[in-house]
């Protein structure tokens, strides 16, 4: 199902990116010119803008397959080359993001469940709300104003690569990644303690109780793992949600990865880099789903058996 | 009191109730470049603290790296650039022949957009027809790979003119220019014209045309995109994208200040790529930045948060004009076919107000066609007596206006529409979205009942209503920066497809075309100087557009140094020389 998926996912974004309005042409020509008729023609000519839309996506596809995202058509810069800058930089970001959510989400969720209606269970159960409802550009804008107000702060205001500066890259990522993180956890956070709650209450985990096994030996080794299950799904289709809040993000703390290069393609009608990040946006999260799908085997040797 | 002072104390509660409550969602705003006033700390005579040795005639000390910010560019060649960002790139790296004139500190306005020799030594005009200009003895193209620091020839020029004459989409602004010859001793290059045209020496001053770009560079790799190698005060050092820009001093270029030094005076130029406002205040505020751009709503906020800060107004070389429809002319279409009704629409435009409204503690101008960023020598202030007749359609007179809607036959008003940009000009010019709402209300108070139509400018705003006139009603739009007067009529006048690039109305007035072609292939700088004047009371008579405002504008900067040329005006976005080439920074700060 990966390459179908995939291959529909191409066709789909590559015929919207041409539904987006404005002439690329004119974009690309600038208010001072005035290019007559045969000019546009010229220049669609050069950027192999004049074909059929089925044709381009052939040669688009063609591309493709030999590892050639192609051209930007604003800088003419190699979409791969750019894309081996910014993609670690995103991956970096949001595997900070997943992981920091997750060291939040899931002890606390585990917590919330085991201690239901406690003081805990009521402050997680309204951090999750809250997480939820903070849009990141509104937690972003505000870690960018007031510390700054207050104490004269700002975040560093250079990239630097982790190979080049661990230190200041690990700065520099670490209040976004935080911001997404809190955002992603809010779901992980109640479905944790749903599933928990759930499974607390089943007969197996009644029988461990009456065994007399401890409390961490209950929920650890019988619980958690049972629990987990769908919270291994929902963690998966975070990814999209975690690829948009990098877009937003890199923008508000200057991080050169791919949600900036998307955002700034987008509004210069860029297609290739369009197309190309789409693409690869859709085959990580073709993958991850597939990752998913695989943990469920090691969480429930059940499923691996069936 | 009339009903327009109510109108505007209710804009005012509004927006400044507005302004509270996005305070700390909108701290601040950054233009695409913020480096015109760079590593000065602005102007000596700006409003901060005086300090010991930032007085204008202060030695400058040598060293140190400037701060800005920079948006991400498009491409680097400057002679086929779609942005004006790749301009203002290439000014820190590449020279002109000539370039508009500086002085420390307040340039006075009169001297605005006067050339200079830059490359040139020197020019001399021997006939109407032809301009020679001797090359610097002392010009070097850069001591780096391909040049190597070799002298820069006549024929260097030639070469770039021709490249720049078969590729740039600006080849149009040198349409007079017939041929470009190098001496046989390779200092001298004499520029031919096909017909007089006194502001010749502005076209190679202008920021948009003829850079000099290394002949070896282009050999070797095609274009100028992925190095860059000129003859300026700067060296390219490296850009990466959507991070940082760099250049580091040129040690060997030839220009030198009043006391012999060499310049630029800083070491180092470092501009950073930050896309959210925000972050652009946050980091100013936390010294990271040298200067910005920041909003006029926000002045108050800065001064509280650090009282060293020095605020730079200036005005910019840009002008706002709602335009209208192409077929009122090409089809006679009403009503703006009118004069009476475009005048109406002008006398119902409360400029004063508009400009208290969007810049609340220095105000602005009134623009003619002309930009009064272009300085009093060349723009005529609608407000003077100069204007004779025709400075009376510029009054805010609402009862004035109904009379004259009413004489054109539109006694109960009409109903027409405005479009706008919603996107891009609002991050960049901050006041253009401001009057952008204000209008539909100033002008029902006079019976134009006027629905705003947003436009994406992508989309919708540039490719259509503003480039092909594909538009009803009525338009909001800005006018770039342009490098001289005559440019202003020629764009806005001339057919589409014969030099009238921002002909956007389709304005067809032969005798004022005639007129236009006479005034400006004329010799005589004087003599262009007093018809182009003439036909701004034309114009203005005809309303043909109507002109907006011109706010002053503002930047902060830190008090780290001193140097600033041209404070409050010109706005070139030439800032290489004529900016960044003359800052320095305080020793401490270095």
């Amino acid at each position: 199902m990966v390459i179908p998926t995939l291959i529909g996912v191409t066709i789909l974004v590559f015929l919207l990116v041409r539904l987006l309005p404005g002439d690329v042409v004119q974009q690309l020509s600038g208010e001072n010119a005035q290019l007559s008729k045969e000019q546009r023609l010229e220049v669609r000519k050069e950027l192999g803008l004049d074909k059929p839309v089925f044709q381009q996506y052939f040669v688009w596809m063609s591309h493709v397959a030999r590892g050639d995202l192609g051209e930007s058509l604003q800088t003419k810069v190699s979409v791969t080359s750019e894309l081996r800058h910014r993609l670690p930089v995103t991956f970096e970001l949001g595997l900070l993001a997943l992981a920091i959510s997750l060291c939040v989400s899931l002890p606390i969720g585990v917590l919330a469940a085991v201690r239901q209606d406690s003081i805990l269970d009521y402050v997680a159960r309204s951090g999750a709300i809250a997480f939820l409802s903070i849009p990141s550009f509104w937690m972003g804008t505000l870690v960018m104003v007031l510390p700054n107000k207050w104490w004269g702060w700002a975040p560093p205001i250079q990239y630097k690569n982790i190979w080049e500066d661990p230190g200041e890259n690990l700065y520099m990522l670490i209040i976004p990644a935080a911001i997404l993180g809190m955002l992603l956890s809010g779901t992980v956070m109640r479905m944790t303690r749903a599933q928990m709650l759930e499974v607390l209450r089943q007969d197996y985990v009644r029988t461990a109780w009456s065994k007399g096994l401890r409390e961490r030996t209950v929920v650890a080794r019988h619980a958690i793992r049972n629990a987990f299950i769908p919270v291994v799904t929902i963690v998966g289709l975070q990814i999209p949600i975690l690829v948009g809040g990098t877009v937003i993000l890199e923008t508000i703390f200057s991080i050169p990865g791919v949600g900036r290069y998307l955002l700034f393609s987008i509004a210069s009608l860029d297609y290739p880099v369009v197309q190309a990040i789409n693409l690869i946006v859709a085959t990580v999260i073709v993958l991850t789903n597939l990752a998913v799908d695989v943990t469920y085997g090691f969480l429930d040797p059940r499923i691996r058996f069936n | 009191m009339n009903d327009g002072d109510d109108f505007w104390r209710r804009a005012l509660r509004k927006r400044i109730s507005r302004r509270r409550t996005l305070q700390a969602a909108a701290l601040g705003a950054a233009g695409l470049v913020s480096a015109h006033t760079i590593a000065c700390g602005g102007d000596d005579e700006a409003e901060g603290p005086p300090r010991a040795g930032g007085t204008a005639d202060a030695r400058p000390t040598p060293g140190g790296t400037g701060t800005g910010t920079i948006a991400d560019l498009y491409n680097m060649d400057p002679h086929k650039p779609i942005a004006f960002l790749t301009h203002v790139f290439g000014s820190w790296m590449y020279n002109r022949l000539m370039r508009f004139a500086t002085q420390r500190g307040v340039l006075p306005d009169d001297q605005w957009y006067e050339v200079a020799p830059e490359l040139a030594q020197k020019v001399e005009n021997p006939e109407p027809l032809s301009f020679v200009f001797t090359i610097h003895p002392e010009a070097k193209w850069h001591n780096v790979d391909p040049t190597f620091g070799r002298p820069v020839t006549a024929e260097d020029v030639v070469y770039n003119y021709n490249r720049f004459s078969s590729l740039s989409p600006n080849k149009g602004e040198w349409d007079m220019v017939d041929s470009v010859v190098a001496s046989a001793d390779n200092r001298q290059v004499t520029i031919k014209l096909k017909y007089p045209y006194g502001l010749f020496l502005k076209r190679a001053a202008s920021f948009n045309d003829l850079w000099l770009v290394a002949p070896e560079l282009i050999e070797a790799d095609g274009d100028a995109e992925k190095r860059s190698v000129g003859s300026g005060p700067f060296i390219f050092e490296h850009y990466e994208r959507s991070v940082d820009l760099m250049f580091r001093k040129n040690p060997d270029y030839f220009e030198k200040d009043e006391w012999g030094n060499s310049l630029p005076y800083l070491d180092k130029l470092h501009l950073y790529v930050i896309p959210d406002t925000n972050t652009v205040m946050s980091q100013f505020f936390a010294g990271k930045l040298d200067t910005t751009y920041v909003q006029p709503a926000l002045l108050d906020t800065i001064r509280q948060q650090d009282s060293k800060t020095r605020i730079n107004p200036f005005l910019r070389n840009l002008t706002s004009f709602l335009y209208f429809e192409p077929a009122s002319f090409t089809s006679n279409k009403p009503p703006f076919n009118d004069v009476r009704v475009r005048r109406a629409v002008s006398m119902a435009i409360d400029r004063d107000g508009l400009l208290k409204l969007v810049s609340p503690e220095k105000g602005g101008e009134w623009p003619n066609i002309v930009s009064a960023g272009m300085g009093s020598k060349w723009w005529v202030d609608p407000r003077s007596d100069e204007m004779g007749d025709a400075g009376q359609w510029y009054k805010y007179d609402v009862a004035e206006a109904k009379a004259l809607l009413k004489a054109a036959g539109f006694e109960d008003g009409f109903e027409t529409r405005l479009h706008f940009s919603s996107t891009i000009y609002t991050n960049i010019i901050l006041y253009y979205p401001v009057v952008a709402e204000a209008l539909p209300k100033l002008l029902r108070e006079v019976g134009i009942k006027v629905t705003s139509v947003p436009e994406d400018y992508i989309g919708q705003y540039f490719p259509q209503t503003y480039s092909q006139g594909n538009f009803d009603g009525m338009a909001w739009g800005l006018l770039t920066v342009l490098p001289d007067v005559a440019a202003y009529f020629e764009q806005s006048f001339l057919p589409f497809d014969a030099g009238g690039a921002r002909n956007m109305s389709r304005v067809d007035d032969q005798e004022l075309i005639s007129s236009i072609n006479g005034a400006v292939r004329t010799w005589d700088v004087e003599e262009v100087r007093q018809e182009l004047r003439e036909l701004q009371k034309y114009v203005s008579d005809q309303m043909y557009y109507i002109p907006g405002i011109n706010p002053y504008e503002y930047n902060a900067s830190h008090p780290v140094g001193a140097g600033a040329v041209n404070t409050s005006g010109p706005t070139t976005f030439a800032f290489g020389t004529e900016g960044t080439m003359w800052g320095w920074r305080y020793k401490e700060y270095q």
